[in-house]
């Protein structure tokens, strides 16, 4: 772990967990992770590209942070119950402050590959009916410290471990769907820093706007609006022992977003608003998190 | 000359429509899928469906929840294998719907429907889950037999399949009509 500068980088490790998605790869809410199953065998890809901002600083420095994330996640079905996640991001940072001594604007960049996370879900209970399912299941992982060192604390040394449960209620054939989410995140120690553990709650509602009415016959293209809640709960961090007080807090998003699905493909995109932000300490406060991307079923 | 010519040619014809190989009459079969509601979903249980050799086509109905199967030719319906192909996408079978032609046989006293150009019999039941008398009724049956001319005629039945103690395979029957 890198030192020089962690405690103003820290700043970011409450936003950042909260745009790299644990899972959500079915048509469901596009920041929530949702229940549906993946077949026995097969395969589902999802990318996205994301965009977070962030430029409200209450300290001189007058921070403007812009990070540009790439999730991507592979999900086979190993049974109809047991889906196993494979989550491997790329990062981009640009980090610009203003220098105490000259008052000059300076500017930090940085890219690579992020943490890994291997996941998996399995359906504890499912009722289908004609026009739709309640399905409820457990989600549970581990983060491993695969990523770039020159993006911590986006990346850390830490093993942590994601527990958590997920729903997914539709009903009206696809005319309503809700999905939420609650995960754990169980963050531990590692090269004497360790980020506080956190709470991701999400809540999404898509509702078909197109086709208005089912034809008779077939399976046509799916257009919904999407409207989230995305939270994210959390502790301080610390570094040697000692809390960092610019860390940790409460962070919620209303997030609007369109979602276009086909048999073979989804395509989305969203905007997260921030509408609570409690952080603790001098922290930079989010903008926005823009974010559009795809999911493929394979093969 | 000429009539002897077009009464000769007729007479082919009529021969070689005589040995034409007989297929496997299951005309239709629609199976429910329950909790099948987007398109994506879709994707995964008609790639599951085909995948079985016997299914040349499975197209999904999002309005009724319903995918239409095509069997191959000569290929008769196992619906556990179907059935199982539904529950390894994640979802659940509901129940599946044929519409099959062949000719009335008696089995044990009772009416089945032997599926033309195939080794596949049904019993014929009445609509097992609602109906409180098992097998068809009476005046049901004897319809049936006197719009066949007892079994000389082809029938063409529609109805829901399902597995029967004393048969392997039973149909309700919801319709039918002599060709």
């Amino acid at each position: 772990m890198c030192k020089k500068g962690f405690v103003t980088l820290s700043i970011l490790v409450l936003f950042i967990l909260s745009i790299v998605p644990i899972s959500g790869v079915l048509a469901a809410g596009i920041n929530t992770d949702v229940a549906l199953p993946v077949r026995k065998g097969g395969f589902v890809f999802r990318s996205q590209l994301r965009w977070l901002r962030a430029t409200d600083d209450p300290t001189p420095a007058d921070r403007e942070i812009n990070v540009l994330a790439v999730p991507n996640v592979l999900v086979f079905g190993v049974t109809p119950d047991l889906s196993l996640f494979g989550i491997l991001p790329f990062f981009f940072r640009h980090v610009e402050s203003r220098d105490p001594n000259s008052g000059k604007k300076v500017d930090k960049d940085d890219s690579g590959v992020g943490d890994a996370t291997i996941l998996g879900r399995y359906t504890v209970y499912a009722k289908d009916y004609p026009s739709g399912t309640t399905r409820f299941a457990l989600l549970g992982g581990i983060k491993l410290p695969t990523g770039d060192e020159d993006l911590e604390p986006i990346t850390t040394d830490s093993i942590d471990f994601p527990l958590g449960w997920v729903s997914t209620v539709t009903w009206g054939f696809g005319r309503h769907e809700v999905d939420a989410d609650l995960v754990y995140r169980i963050n531990t120690e590692a090269e004497d820093f360790e980020r506080g553990d956190d709470l991701v709650y999400d809540l999404a509602y898509e509702f078909r706007v197109y086709p208005w009415t089912l034809p008779e016959v077939g399976a046509p293209n799916f257009l919904y609006l999407v409207a989230e809640a995305n939270g994210v709960f959390s502790q301080k961090s610390e570094l040697n022992g000692k809390t960092i007080d610019a860390s940790g807090g409460h962070i919620l998003f209303l997030s609007p977003g369109l979602q276009f699905a086909t048999r073979r493909y989804i395509l989305e995109t969203s905007i997260q608003l921030p509408v609570i932000q409690d952080l603790d300490g001098n922290q930079v406060k989010t903008d926005f998190v823009l974010s559009g991307g795809f999911r493929v079923n394979l093969p | 000359m000429f009539k002897k010519i077009i009464l000769a040619l007729g007479i082919m014809v009529l021969i070689l429509l005589s040995f034409q190989p007989a297929f496997s009459e299951i005309d239709r079969v629609e199976m429910q899928i329950n909790g099948m509601t987007c398109p994506f979903c879709v994707y995964g249980i008609e790639k599951k469906l085909e995948a079985l050799e016997e299914v040349e086509d499975a197209s999904a109905n999002l309005k009724t929840g319903i995918v239409d199967i095509k069997l191959k030719k000569d290929e008769p319906i196992d619906i556990e294998r179907l059935n199982e192909a539904v529950r390894e996408t994640g979802f659940t079978p509901g129940g599946i719907k044929i519409t099959a032609t062949g000719s009335l046989i008696e089995y044990n006293g009772y009416p089945a429907l032997k599926v033309a150009g195939s080794d596949q019999d049904f019993l014929l039941v009445g609509k097992h889950e609602h109906e409180k008398e098992e097998f068809l009724s009476k005046g049901k049956i004897d319809q049936i037999k006197a719009a066949t001319e007892n079994g000389t005629k082809t029938i063409t039945i529609t109805g829901y399949v399902h597995t029967h103690r004393d048969f392997s395979l039973a149909l309700s029957v919801d319709s039918f009509k002599i060709k």
